[in-house]
């Protein structure tokens, strides 16, 4: 799937950044390939699309500045912390044949007997990273639920299935996914009402340091 | 309810609560959040029964985390004392809340569950929160 980006040259840098946004627009960057940084701008809906679509870690075609056209990925989206609206984003230039470094989300499949029993789903790892050509970077890992059926079942990174061409440099033993028992009422009643007052923490004094370091 | 171990000093300074929490702001464990849209010093009863809400309401299931600690210590002078004779004595412990930042998260419940949850927990906080659910792409 292509996933196309317009974007228009950008004036206002720095502290005048803001105008961009009054306008709708949102601020952005590429960079890459021994390249100068070109700031650009984007509208935010046309992103937010991409990123639906699941753009977030596949190749990127930017159109609209001189050059033909500039295959991209997206490196970091800023998000305002409340709204979740778009601050800015960075764009990484790519050539097709060197080998890059990037993140690839991982997608569930499947129906776990555990999590039907009423475990609990523990999210490891959402991202996994991984070297390859840009043209071979898959769109997700599949992580199979089918596998989970004992509540000390996990789902490690060796457990996805990787495409040819496809690098994992992540640690192999790293956990993706792990399941826990749900907590029980019971057990959290019984928190005790202790006053602040009543247990002051420790002072740690340059004595307990000296210890430390020892 | 929660309280720092060790302390490498008793007493601090106030400080200041500028701006939006440009960290912790975004759901890292679990599928569903309730995220502080004012700044405020969250205290440990605070946060205390704010849990409790939430594990009094999905009793069946579920696993909570709470994405706040309260290390910042809070002094008050005794009753009827005249000013002077230095600092009070420590009274409480706060979280310094901002803008942004997500105070719990939980997941193994049904969307409908961690809501109304998440709802009779805002009701024993001291600020206006928000729900939000864990996404792909992270809006």
């Amino acid at each position: 799937m292509d996933y196309v980006l317009s974007i228009e040259p950008r004036i206002h840098t720095g502290s005048t950044v803001k105008l961009v946004r009054a306008q709708g627009m949102v601020p952005g960057i590429i960079y890459g390939q021994g390249n100068a940084a070109t700031p650009i701008q984007f509208k935010e809906i046309d992103l937010v699309r991409l990123l639906r679509q699941g753009a977030a870690s596949q190749l990127l075609q930017l159109d609209g500045l001189k050059k033909k056209s500039l295959f991209v990925l997206l490196r970091e989206v800023q998000r305002h912390p409340t709204r979740r609206s778009l601050l800015h984003a960075d764009f990484y230039e790519v050539q097709m044949g060197v080998v890059i470094r990037t993140e690839v989300p991982v997608r569930f499949e499947g129906e776990s007997l555990a999590l039907k029993a009423g475990a609990v789903l523990i999210h490891h790892l959402d991202v996994v990273e991984i070297e390859c050509l840009p043209m071979q970077i898959p769109e997700a890992f599949i992580a199979d639920f089918d596998k989970l059926e004992t509540l000390d079942d996990v789902i490690k990174v060796s457990d996805l299935p990787v495409p040819e061409g496809v690098k994992v440099l992540q640690n192999l033993n790293d956990l993706v996914i792990s399941l826990t028992i749900s907590r029980k009422l019971a057990e959290d009643e019984e928190f005790e009402e202790d006053e602040v007052g009543a247990s002051e923490p420790e002072l740690v004094t340059d004595r307990d340091e000296e210890e430390e370091e020892e | 309810m929660l309280m720092p171990k060790r302390v490498k000093y008793r007493k601090t300074h106030r400080g200041r609560m500028r701006g939006m929490a440009w960290r912790g702001n975004s759901i890292a464990f679990g599928d569903y959040a309730l995220q502080a849209l004012e700044p405020c010093w969250m205290s440990s009863r605070q946060i205390e029964s704010a849990r409790r809400a939430i594990v009094r309401y999905v009793r069946r299931g579920g696993k909570l985390w709470i994405r706040i600690f309260p290390d910042k210590p809070v002094t008050k002078r005794a009753a009827e004392t005249r000013m002077g004779s230095g600092k009070g004595a420590v009274d409480q412990y706060v979280a310094v809340v901002k803008p942004g930042r997500i105070l719990f998260e939980i997941s193994g419940v049904p969307r409908e569950a961690a809501e109304e949850a998440m709802r009779l927990a805002a009701h024993k906080l001291p600020i206006a929160t928000q729900f939000v659910v864990r996404t792909e792409e992270g809006s």
